[in-house]
């Protein structure tokens, strides 16, 4: 584990993150209704180079992602993130850290962009070319070279 | 006489296209990022989600 400057605290998605999402069912408007049980023991499986991270913020999970080089390496991949549903309690922000995180990751593998599949809204999306990053219409992600 | 320019930035570039990166630049690196993205003013969204769990489930690969 390793405890960040906001007091968020990192860790590999283990039973705890794993359990932890199921009180995110309790939420009246959660908008995706993932199994990360499912989800994440399927990624596992296909992806031994996948990067995982869940975040922590007062022993209360935050936020939960995990991601992959593509194919040839060239792109390194965050595929799925989810933070906690507001309604469950105010939460710091999560995308900075995750960004870092990724960034570190992607150089260590030598992938020359990071993409960012699938945003949820067109909030999101803008969200995330507020840093930079610009969305492929074909394909559904926004990418930003990691040079 | 004339000097010979050399663009650091572009010289450091290819290095790393052919080399990667070291652990020094990759931590030299974060630290800059992880500035340069305090200074974001605009509001993480409340739902931040992003992904598609469906084909990581079904093993639809979309490369």
């Amino acid at each position: 584990m390793s405890v960040l400057n906001n007091k968020i605290t990192l860790s590999e998605i283990n039973s705890n993150a794993l359990n932890a999402t199921r009180l995110w069912n309790k939420s009246q408007i959660r908008i995706k209704d993932w199994d990360w049980f499912e989800g994440y023991s399927c990624f596992k499986f296909r992806y031994p180079k996948r990067f995982e991270m869940a975040l922590w913020h007062s022993n209360k999970l935050i936020g939960i992602t995990m991601g992959r080089p593509t194919f040839y390496g060239s792109a390194m991949r965050l595929d799925i993130i989810e933070a906690s549903p507001s309604d469950l309690g105010d939460r710091p922000s999560i995308f900075e850290s995750v960004l870092v995180a990724y960034g570190i990751y992607a150089r260590l593998v030598n992938a020359k962009q990071i993409r960012i599949m699938n945003p949820v809204n067109d909030a999101v999306k803008s969200y995330y070319e507020s840093f930079g990053y610009k969305y492929i219409v074909k394909g559904d992600y926004l990418y930003k070279d990691t040079y | 006489m004339a000097n010979n320019i050399i663009d650091l930035n572009k010289s450091k570039k290819n290095k790393r296209e052919k080399h990667g990166w070291s652990l020094e630049e990759i931590k030299q690196k974060a630290k800059e990022e992880a500035a340069e993205f305090r200074k974001n003013s605009t509001p993480e969204p409340k739902d931040l989600v992003s992904g598609d769990m469906d084909k990581i489930i079904k093993g639809q690969d979309d490369e």
